[in-house]
């Protein structure tokens, strides 16, 4: 693999302090090179707190420490608030998981977008608006003249979401970190976004962190998974190898699947093991060979 | 006649389409029911009505006035409404109805600037406190609760005291003791957009606050803080009559209305009308404010529907 995007060794995440502390993200560590790496785990094992951490959005009563925390060199947890700021977007961007919620229902389509991109570029009206019109294009957007005028309300989910994908993408960011981009999302309208995603990632060379629940969408989309549970990463498999995954927790989340080919009367449900809580063994396939 | 007809028809097809054939269309739509809906608040009319009125006196008074507004004449002194002075006349035998006219101009300049200075200033503050929060919330907000503490006449009162009586430092005043009550609602819509996506996905995109705050926040705090000004305009009135009867805000022989309430004062048993007429201008003035500023709530403000 070559020199990785992102560095991340011992990352810590702690809500609070003293007696109600909540230790959400315990020794996480993973690298990402220009690749498509999945994260998937349960409800409040961590994982949109590990992207919000990257970014250095979380919340003011979070404790974030981490033994190194690099994006291609630069220690992301020493910079200042506004050197965070050149960052944010300009490098590292992420995608919100309900395009409903995330686009200011004052502002015109358009707008946003163009003030996504003037934020980073000095360039005149005129010029961001033609950027921007592109870029509606580039998310497959039919009649972009018109949906620059529309107001958020009066677009569907789908074409939400690709004018999300295209705010984000338009400052050219080294890295995107999509926090479940498809959860509100029809399943239909689900696989044409994330196509969309894929053609603008692959033509850019952009690194993704994608994180969702859905460990079939991830093994399809990504290249390599994370599994994470209760604040740790379980397992890191490369997405075809999933198969062959070891841990106990990633066989059982494989288990409970239905599958065409191999039909059965009974799903088997998942086990937990409180082992897994406290031990912090990292099952890595590629090491052991 | 009949071309008319079929126009009305049309008009009204056109703005009850269930299913608006354009966006424009649709826009048009709303905003008919919107004022449909402010129509049918007979109150809220009402104010508008007078508004209008008050308006209309101000910028045609040159044209209205029968006698001229510094005109003193001895020999007419303190003499009762007629044809010939409809309000009567004041101790120094001054028109009354054309002094009221005038003042009407000074009232409404001073509506005017204050809401032009405590709107901007009240609107920055309580977004900058709201959405940095913290120790800037903190001083911030001390600061407005130190504002508020004390009644926004005497606070008025205070701040002419230290700047000197005079119309503009009277504006100054009152703006000084009424920008804290917007501050503190444009604090508390604030704290709740700021927890928004839309506010978290601009700050992915890596806008610094300035623009997060002119951009993003304050378009959404303006209806209220609209409304909360309107409301306040009748404050406002109140205190600058309040500051021209004390003798601090326009001074004699300016036609303030508080100031000619103050010289009725020594008259009001025998010579009514001098009191009466600015009096019933300022309740009347004040009343229209309220009035429009709760139909401008019901219109903008669909949760009070």
């Amino acid at each position: 693999m070559d020199k990785p995007l992102l560095t991340i060794e011992d990352l810590h995440l702690v809500f609070g302090q003293g007696q109600n502390a909540v230790h959400a993200v315990r020794g996480v560590s993973f690298n990402v090179g220009r690749e498509k790496v999945g994260i998937v785990g349960e409800s409040g094992s961590g994982k949109s707190q590990t992207g919000r951490a990257i970014m250095r959005l979380s919340p003011s009563t979070v404790n974030i420490v981490a033994k190194k925390m690099d994006f291609d060199g630069i220690p992301l947890l020493q910079q200042t608030e506004r050197q965070m700021r050149q960052i944010r977007g300009n490098r590292i961007s992420m995608i919100l998981q309900d395009p409903k919620f995330s686009l200011n229902p004052l502002m015109r389509i358009g707008d946003q977008v163009v003030e996504a991109y003037r934020v980073h570029h000095k360039v005149s009206r005129r010029e961001a608006r033609a950027r921007a019109l592109k870029m509606l294009d580039a998310v497959r957007i039919r009649d972009c003249e018109r949906v620059f005028n529309l107001y958020p309300h009066e677009v569907s989910g789908g074409m939400g979401q690709r004018v999300m994908i295209a705010m984000m993408l338009i400052p050219e960011p080294d890295m995107i970190i999509a926090d479940e981009p498809t959860s509100a999302l029809d399943v239909s309208v689900r696989k044409q976004v994330l196509s969309v995603l894929d053609e603008l990632l692959r033509q850019r060379g952009t690194a993704l962190i994608f994180i969702s629940h859905d460990l079939n969408l991830v093994a399809e989309f990504c290249d390599r998974v994370l599994v994470m549970y209760a604040g740790r990463v379980v397992e890191d498999i490369a997405a075809r190898d999933l198969h062959k995954a070891i841990h106990p927790y990633t066989r059982g989340l494989l288990d409970s699947l239905p599958k065409l080919d191999q039909p059965r009367d009974v799903l088997s449900t998942l086990q937990r093991d409180p082992i897994w809580r406290d031990a912090p063994t990292i099952f890595h396939p590629r090491e052991v060979r | 006649m009949i071309d008319n007809e079929k126009y009305v028809s049309g008009w009204s097809a056109w703005i009850n389409a269930p299913i608006p054939d354009t966006p424009l269309q649709a826009r048009i739509q709303l905003l008919w029911e919107s004022l449909r809906r402010f129509a049918a608040n007979g109150s809220a009319l009402f104010g508008l009505a007078i508004l209008c009125i008050l308006i209309s006196m101000a910028t045609f008074a040159p044209l209205i006035v029968p006698h001229d507004i510094f005109d003193q004449d001895l020999a007419k002194q303190l003499q009762a409404p007629s044809s010939n002075n409809l309000f009567g006349t004041d101790e120094l035998g001054r028109d009354i109805f054309s002094r009221m006219i005038f003042g009407s101009r000074i009232t409404l300049y001073i509506i005017a600037l204050t809401a032009i200075i405590v709107g901007p200033v009240g609107l920055l503050v309580g977004t900058v406190a709201g959405y940095f929060g913290g120790w800037v919330d903190a001083v911030l907000m001390r600061i407005v609760d130190i504002f508020l503490a004390f009644p926004s006449l005497i606070l008025a009162l205070a701040f002419v005291a230290a700047l000197g009586p005079g119309i503009d430092n009277a504006i100054i005043a009152i703006s000084l003791a009424s920008w804290p009550p917007i501050a503190r609602l444009a604090r508390a819509e604030t704290l709740t957009i700021r927890q928004s996506d839309y506010i978290n996905a601009i700050r992915l995109i890596g806008a610094d606050p300035l623009r997060i705050i002119l951009r993003h926040v304050m378009p959404m705090c303006l209806p209220s803080v609209v409304v909360r000004l309107t409301l306040n305009m009748a404050a406002i009135v109140l205190t600058a009559a309040g500051l021209g009867f004390l003798g601090l805000g326009a001074q004699p022989p300016s036609p303030e209305w508080g100031s000619m309430l103050a010289s009725g004062r020594q008259f009001i048993l025998t010579s009514w009308w001098i009191a009466a007429a600015p009096g019933v201008a300022i309740l009347l003035t004040s009343l229209s404010f309220n009035l429009l500023g709760d139909g401008l709530r019901d219109m903008l403000d669909p949760k009070h529907g």
